[in-house]
């Protein structure tokens, strides 16, 4: 920082702290005065309209005494006369007084009579209860005097409206009588007594009931800043229990406090502005006389300095301390300058010898450093190298030779270098030892170019030592001046290269024929399969099919793509396919009939098991089932037919046995009846069982027509249940209907015949299976079903046949050597199943358990209209 | 004394059906097929026929049909005798003008002469018998 730069903030800094400090002390000193005098003001403005408040209330007292001390309220009181009331409590009186409600209550505080009004409106209204109620349920002390003198007054807080009241006691206007009962005075604090408080106190007033204020505070005056302008002060007003109920607000301006904010001010900016003067002037002065002629004598020394230039010389300042320096310093230059010269000489020749010396050594250093780095590098590379190197001379005598050389081929350098090569170790390629002209060195510096043996050249190196190893080289020929100087050899053991090509190939070779192997079982597999095999593409090309695939649809040439195939089956062929690779599931085809042939189709999804599982393709499976459809229906025809055919031997056997037992009865003596009566008996369960093996043929082939009509499924029941009551009476067993879920069971719709064999059925299997109790049958609708069950109290099902039943010749719990042929074919369940399946319902057991019953239901579609 | 033709080729049915009919004292005429039967109705004359569906030479639904288109024979109630597969002919039959049918295992040979019973019994009672059905 320049001296002219120093002396102008010095100045500044201590001008501006005096400012400072004058301007902080007349602040807090004077300002405080005042704002105390502003407060005293404020407070005293509080107290006088607090005042205010109270004087209205005294003065309302005031204004009560007159009545309450006259003789005629005193005998009203007495004598509840109209007169007075018609004289006195008119609106009018309220009105004059500036009053809301004038109240009479007689000893026992009950409203003898009273006026209340409107102020505003100077209308009569009914006394509001609220009023009422203060006075006569929750304060009645306010009016209850013993001592004449005595008197109430205050306010109090409704709904956040506060009012003011007055009572005393109503005696004669001597004031010596007892007193007979009160009278009060009542004034809303309304906007009108605010404005009269208001100019009473000279003052703007607010109430609010909001008493937060004094929550963290015991004083009962508070004065609040709100801005440069406006403060506040707010005060407690109790009501006549001595209870702080409303906070009364003042808001004033701040007269005193702005003008002596305004007079600082301007004080303050006087003081500055004398202050910037002086700094001004003082500078000024100080620049001329010293700063000046200083900084022009720095700059020309500074540039004598800078030049070297001595003789350069200062200019002649007038008669003051600055001519004296500059003479002084013009005579130092002088002296300065003359020995200079002579210096600079010397230095010039030293310089010159010296540079050249420098320059010597240096070039010198260089070359030795990079001869040394060179040497350094390529002994380390060769040193380093995972390969071994010779060099040799074009006499085949060794020169270098790096330690990985020494050790593959177990000798030292110092044995080696000079000594011939071919002396040293032997080449062979596989077993036969290489002669030494066919040697890659010696063909090397003959020929002049590079050799390289790779692993596959099959060369080997022989040490003295007799150990053999395999090996990988680069020979190169050694060239300087366009002449063969030498050979470089780099060379490897190659090992385990080796070795581990052997492994591979061996793998290579093993894969290969597992592989083989494994193509050999499925062309086997697939070709041998017994049905036909198609394999395709996403596209629907053929990749292979097995000869089967060719013999089952006898086409030659195959098909090379599904869509040529789809015309030779006329078939949907395509479609299937597609719906298999876009569901990514099988598709099976039944009973495809081509030409003479039955045939089955499985189609079947190939599917990558990627993330997005991508179905690369489908298998074809195609079988010929036409020897396994003939087979069948040869199988169902023979056992309808063996079971027509048994039944005409078989009528006539039961038809004439009764015959006998009807007409010849008389003529048979014992044995010979009974034995005629077990044919008879044998020839009916014959029948019996030959009729369920035509039902079940006939039904499993769809040979049944069921006749469907609407019926009345309780008519049914209760006409199988005469029948069972007819044959069944030597029976212990009740059959009973549920008569309480009979009722809102509508028409059914099936074949009544059918659902007849149905409920027999399951009637006679409860019957057979039950010794003694009831079996019941019940009725109830299931959504657009009927189901009928049948409940008995018989031994019950065990779990493990529980899931046999309503199969094939499933009698439930009977092995084919225990099964008791007395109870029928066990193909009862089964037909009934096929019934009520094939009209649309469902039978199933509910529920079983041992010795307790079981309960077997069915449904029957309801008849819609 | 009435008189019944049994037409029935098994010859096991048609003779226990003519026992039947002789321990009942009708008077019993048997024809083996369709032929004879038509031969048997247009000399014996019978009361009633038991008509056998299947059999060889002329079925009993031909049979059916010529005696139903012969103003001398229309009158004669027939019934067809049938089994189990044969229910469809046997309904056809009826709209040809057959009275009944009977599947043949289903009754015994006493049902079946009681069946016949109450037939003749209501035709007597209306004297002509008619062979709408």
């Amino acid at each position: 920082m320049n001296l002219t730069r120093k002396v102008l903030v010095r100045l500044s800094l201590t001008l501006g702290v005096v400012l400072l400090v004058s301007i902080t002390l007349s602040y807090s000193l004077i300002l405080k005065t005042f704002l105390t005098i502003e407060h005293e003001n404020l407070n005293t403005n509080t107290l006088r309209a607090k005042n205010a408040l109270e004087n209205i209330i005294n003065n309302t007292s005031i204004k009560l005494a007159d009545w309450s001390k006259w003789d005629d309220t005193y005998n009203f009181v007495k004598s509840h006369s109209q007169e007075y009331i018609d004289s006195n409590l008119y609106p009018d009186s309220p009105l004059n007084l500036k009053l809301n409600s004038l109240l009479i209550f007689d000893g026992s505080s009950k409203l003898i009579s009273g006026v209340y009004v409107d102020l505003k409106s100077q209308k009569s209204l009914p006394i509001p209860d609220y009023i009422l109620d203060f006075f006569t349920k929750t304060n009645p002390e306010t009016i209850k005097f013993v001592n004449q003198n005595d008197k109430h007054a205050g306010i109090f807080l409704h709904d956040g409206l506060p009012i003011i009241f007055a009572a005393n006691p109503v005696t004669d206007s001597l004031g010596a009588a007892k007193p007979n009962g009160t009278i009060v005075f009542t004034r809303n604090v309304d906007a009108d007594l605010i404005q009269e408080i208001n100019e009473l106190s000279q003052n703007k007033v607010e109430f609010s009931t909001d008493l937060s204020v004094w929550n963290n505070t015991k004083q009962d005056l508070i004065i609040s800043t709100i801005n440069a302008n406006t403060q506040k002060s707010f005060t407690q007003i109790k009501d006549f229990n001595d209870h702080p109920i409303l906070t009364m607000t003042i808001t004033r301006d701040r007269p005193i406090y702005t003008s002596a904010l305004k007079t600082l001010s301007f004080f303050t900016f006087i003081i500055a502005l004398s202050f910037i003067a002086i700094i001004i002037v003082n500078h000024r002065i100080i620049k001329t006389t010293i700063l000046d002629p200083l900084a022009t004598m720095i700059r020309q020394v500074s540039q004598i300095t800078v030049q070297q230039n001595f003789t350069y010389r200062l200019p002649e300042f007038s008669g003051n301390e600055f001519a004296l320096l500059s003479q002084t310093l013009n005579s130092m230059f002088e002296k300065l300058d003359q020995s200079k010269s002579t210096l600079e000489e010397k230095i010039s020749f030293a310089e010159k010898t010296n540079r050249a010396m420098i320059n010597i050594l240096e070039d010198e250093r260089d070359l030795e450093n990079k001869l040394k780095t060179q040497h350094d590098k390529s002994q380390i590379l060769i040193n380093s190298m995972g390969e071994g190197l010779l060099v040799i001379d074009t006499g085949y005598k060794i020169t270098t030779i790096n330690p990985v050389a020494e050790k593959l081929l177990e000798t030292t350098a110092a044995k080696a270098i000079g000594k011939n090569w071919s002396e040293f170790v032997k080449t062979t390629k596989g077993d036969s030892v290489t002669p030494l002209e066919e040697r890659t060195f010696a063909q090397v510096l003959q020929s002049g170019s590079t050799i390289i043996t790779a692993l596959d050249d099959d060369h080997y190196y022989l040490t003295p030592s007799g150990k053999k190893f395999p090996i990988t080289s680069i020979t190169a020929p050694i060239i300087d001046n366009e002449k063969i100087v030498g050979a470089i050899k780099v060379f490897r053991d190659a090992t385990p290269e080796k070795e581990e090509k052997g492994i591979i190939e061996e793998t290579v070779k093993k894969r290969t024929q597992e592989l083989h192997e494994e193509k050999a079982r499925l062309t086997a597999s697939i070709n041998n399969l017994p049905v036909g095999f198609i394999l395709t593409d996403i596209l629907g090309n053929i990749l292979i099919s097995n000869p089967n695939a060719s013999n089952i649809l006898n086409l030659s040439p195959f098909p090379a793509t599904i869509t040529e195939l789809q015309t030779h089956l006329e078939s949907t062929l395509q479609t299937d396919l597609e719906n298999c690779f876009q569901n990514k599931s099988p598709v099976e085809v039944k009973d495809q009939v081509y030409n003479t042939q039955v045939l089955h189709l499985f189609i079947s999804p190939i599917v990558v098991p990627t993330d997005i599982q991508n179905c690369i393709g489908a298998v074809i499976l195609i079988q010929d089932i036409t020897e396994a459809k003939v087979l069948e229906r040869s199988r169902e025809e023979f056992f309808s037919i063996a079971s027509h055919e048994l039944r005409t031997p078989l009528t006539a056997i039961r038809g004439n046995t009764s015959m006998i037992l009807q007409y010849f009865k008389d003529r048979l003596e014992g044995n010979v009846l009974d034995m005629i009566k077990d044919i008879e008996s044998a020839s009916i369960r014959l029948i019996s069982i030959v009729n369920d093996f035509l039902d079940v043929s006939r039904l499993e082939q769809g040979r049944i027509e069921f006749k469907k009509s609407n019926f009345d499924p309780i008519d049914l029941i209760k006409h199988v249940i005469e029948e069972f009551q007819a044959s069944s009476s030597q029976q212990k067993v009740l059959v009973q209907l549920d008569l309480s879920t009979t009722e809102n069971i509508p028409p059914v719709f099936a074949d009544p015949d059918r659902t007849h064999q149905v409920l027999m059925n399951l009637i006679g299997n409860a019957m057979k299976f039950t010794e003694n109790g009831d079996i019941t049958i019940a009725l109830s609708k299931k959504d657009r079903f009927i189901e009928i069950t049948v409940t008995d109290t018989g031994r019950g099902i065990p779990l493990e046949n529980q899931k046999l039943l309503f199969h094939k010749f499933q009698q439930a719990g009977n092995s084919l050597y225990t099964r008791d042929t007395t109870k029928g074919t066990g193909l009862g369940l089964y037909i009934s199943k096929l019934i009520v399946e094939g009209q649309g319902g469902k039978i199933y057991l509910i529920k079983s358990s041992l010795e307790t019953g079981s309960t077997f239901g069915f449904t029957l579609p309801i008849f819609q209209n | 004394m009435i008189k019944i033709l049994i037409v029935e080729d098994d010859p096991l049915i048609s003779r226990m059906y003519q026992k039947i009919f002789s321990f009942e004292n009708y008077t019993v005429e048997v024809a083996e097929n369709g032929e004879e039967a038509l031969v048997k109705i247009r000399s014996a004359k019978p009361t009633i026929v038991l008509l056998d569906v299947m059999m060889p030479k002329m079925n009993g639904l031909q049979v059916l049909e010529k005696l139903k288109s012969d103003p001398d024979t229309k009158a004669i109630p027939v019934i067809m005798l049938t089994n189990l597969a044969g229910q469809q002919d046997a309904e056809k039959a009826l709209s040809l003008g057959a009275i009944k049918y009977i599947v043949k295992s289903q009754y015994e040979p006493k049902q079946i002469v009681d069946m016949v019973k109450e037939i003749l019994a209501g035709y007597t009672r209306d004297e002509v018998p008619s062979a709408t059905s």
